[in-house]
């Protein structure tokens, strides 16, 4: 009853002491976990809309509303410049592009609390479940740009050459979203704080990036310090992928690079030294 | 036999919750060795240190100090359904509490039909778990992780959802994969579970591993510790009771018994600065797995027992126990009179054995007799008598 991986053939030796398991071994098992990735993934995606009447509907009214209700109050009242293109697609594509982010790192920040009872019981990488969490807001960011992209052939936006390099800049935006929920997923579990901290994070964030206005409005004595969010240039660059809007200079992309590389380094680093006694803790 | 876990001094200490216990030891210095194909009960009282061992075992948690080398892949049960979402359905739950217990994706489906069948769920495996009874969620659990074909089966206490006939079935599936050279470490507080699917049991207490050795001796040590811990055993107004069973006196903790008729006769020496007191006496026979079978009480029976400074001696007297053949323990229990304080003077267990064939499921065996009439020639052609 032995399969080849149990038998005496092979056997499989792994040594249980009071250090955690070299880098190497780890991530070894982490790729290993593809299925579980996978299955985790599919089981976040299809929890959030089992039983509900609206089903898909939902993921397509999440960007929209909000979409509609800022083109309201800044683009039709408060007549916020939107570069050129029309106010609702502005925002409509930097919520988008934002929300990618911010779904990411709520989703994978809260991911050990949700299933504590998970770590607290069996073994596997751990890391699979923050990062299936969050990969799953992917799922809303293509129906959201499917939405964006219907909306612009509706109100006649052209499409630019440039929206090759939208997938990429999505890519970086969610690595990005993945790196810092990794960190809060494990500093979650120590303290609870986080939980409740991270939601307001996200949204003063939301104002902190251009994402309902342009960067333009930003005084230019704060634009140094502006720049240093990485999802600064990352927006920029999605919506002038998209809408052909202004892209940000190079000096700012350099910046946003610079700082993004440092970020997810840091979160890498915070997530490694936190997670080591998850078990324990949650 | 090769070797599939060698532990050495593991450790595993937590911090405590106030400043005068700084630290709580779960586990402590704990070094054991299994084989293949071995099947291990470990036992002991709630807070002993089981489960924390067991998940440094199954990884969950990292010792403090020592270390274990395990050999072959561990499935680990520390919960039935490990991993199952209440909103998903039974299928759904299988792919994904056996990706999480370390199947891929083709192994769980290879194995689909033999989980679902082994579960008994078929017709309602497309349903979410959250509509399941309890029992239906524990079967599908059980039944994926011991599909796994792990070379060692961790298992803590995971039975004891189930009912009666799925208990068995899983026993009998455990006993089928030791067979094929599993090692199964297993945690119950069902002892006749331990004794009937493990050759060896490790007993602890106080994070501590007490003893290490067949699984008979290893559950009479337990229970052993039990009873001396038993709430005021300490009591020091009586001392030294003895049990006398049939006029011989039993200094053995195993008695063997046919079933019929029992005397037991007890002794107390009671001192005497303490005068006279009123008391109950409690005898209680306990099934295997500690189910309460006979409860006698002296006071209910309508006899008032007064305990006298001096050689008390006391006699119970069944006339016919009716038992199903194996193992019980008899305990003995003296106990003040005084409702509101009623004092435990002394108790004491001996384990009584009741010789026999073993093939029946209940604890109590009437006297009883099978006929076969045969109604033409208005005579008994078949006649057994038996217990």
């Amino acid at each position: 009853m032995l399969d080849a991986r149990g038998s005496s053939v092979h056997r499989e030796h792994h040594r249980i002491s009071t250090s955690p398991p070299p880098l190497r071994t780890q991530i070894r098992e982490l790729l290993r976990a593809r299925d579980l990735f996978v299955l985790i993934f599919g089981r976040e995606v299809r929890v959030r809309y089992k039983q509900t009447a609206l089903g898909l509907i939902w993921v397509v009214l999440q960007p929209l509303v909000p979409a509609l209700i800022f083109a309201a109050v800044f683009g039709a009242f408060a007549r916020l410049p939107s570069e050129g293109s029309p106010y609702l697609l502005f925002a409509l594509a930097g919520l988008v592009v934002y929300g990618l982010f911010s779904n990411a790192v709520a989703r994978s920040g809260t991911s050990f609390l949700r299933d504590g009872n998970l770590v607290t019981k069996v073994y596997f990488p751990r890391a699979v479940l923050p990062l299936a969490a969050g990969t799953a807001a992917i799922v809303d960011f293509l129906v959201g740009s499917l939405v964006l992209l219907v909306l612009m052939v509706a109100l006649g936006q052209g499409f630019a050459v440039a929206i090759v390099t939208a997938p990429a800049i999505a890519i970086a935006v969610l690595s990005l979203g993945l790196a810092v929920g990794l960190a809060v997923s494990a500093l979650t579990a120590h303290y609870r704080d986080f939980a409740i901290a991270v939601p307001f994070v996200l949204q003063v964030l939301l104002y902190g990036s251009p994402v309902l206005y342009s960067s333009e409005l930003v005084p230019a004595s704060l634009q140094g310090i502006y720049a240093l969010n990485p999802m600064v240039g990352l927006i920029e660059s999605f919506r002038s992928a998209l809408l052909g809007t202004a892209p940000p200079s190079s000096a700012d992309l350099a910046m946003a690079a610079a700082s993004g590389v440092v970020l997810v380094g840091v979160c890498l680093v915070v997530y490694a030294r936190a997670s080591r006694d998850l078990s324990d803790v949650i | 036999m090769a070797t599939t876990i060698a532990a050495v001094g593991l450790s595993k200490r937590y911090r405590g919750p106030t400043r005068e216990t700084p630290w709580i030891d779960a586990v402590s210095d704990v070094s054991f060795e299994m084989e293949a194909g071995e099947a291990v009960g470990l036992i002991g009282r709630n807070g002993a240190g089981k489960s924390t061992l067991l998940r440094i075992l199954s990884r969950v948690t990292r010792p403090s100090a020592g270390y274990a080398d395990v050999y072959g892949r561990v499935g680990a049960l520390l919960e039935v359904g490990t991993g199952f979402h209440p909103e998903l359905t039974g299928r759904e739950n299988t792919f994904l509490s056996g990706a999480i217990l370390g199947l891929s994706k083709r192994d769980v489906a290879d194995r689909f039909d033999e989980i679902v069948a082994f579960s008994e769920i078929e017709s309602l495996i497309d349903m979410p778990v959250k509509r399941y009874s309890s029992g239906m969620f524990a079967r599908l659990g059980f039944a994926v992780a011991a599909h796994l074909r792990p070379a060692i089966l961790i298992v803590d206490e995971v039975l004891a959802v189930g009912d009666l006939p799925f208990q068995a079935k899983c026993l009998s599936l455990m006993h089928r994969l030791t067979s094929d050279g599993t090692t199964v470490l297993f945690v119950s507080h069902n002892l006749l579970a331990v004794a009937d699917l493990c050759t060896r049991g490790l007993v602890m207490a106080n994070g501590r591993l007490e003893f290490d050795g067949g699984v008979e001796n290893a559950i009479a040590r337990y229970r052993a510790a039990i009873a001396n811990t038993a709430p005021g055993s300490d009591g020091a107004a009586s001392r030294a009771m003895s049990v006398h069973l049939d006029g011989e006196t039993r200094d053995a903790p195993t008695v063997e018994w046919s079933n019929g008729p029992l005397r037991v006769e007890t002794e107390v020496d009671h001192k005497p600065g303490n005068g006279e007191l009123e008391v109950v006496l409690n005898l209680l026979i306990e099934s295997a797995d500690g189910r309460p079978v006979i409860h006698l009480r002296s006071d209910l029976s309508g006899t008032r027992l007064v305990l006298r400074p001096g050689i008390n001696r006391f006699l119970i007297s069944i006339d016919d126990m009716a038992l199903a053949p194996g193992r019980y323990s008899l305990w003995l229990r003296l106990v003040g009179l005084d409702p509101l304080a009623p004092l435990i003077l002394d108790s004491i267990r001996t384990e009584l054995r009741i010789a026999g064939d073993h093939r029946l499921d209940s604890l109590v065996v009437p006297r009883h007799r099978f006929e076969q009439r045969d109604e033409m020639a208005g005579a008994n052609v078949e006649v057994g008598a038996g217990r």
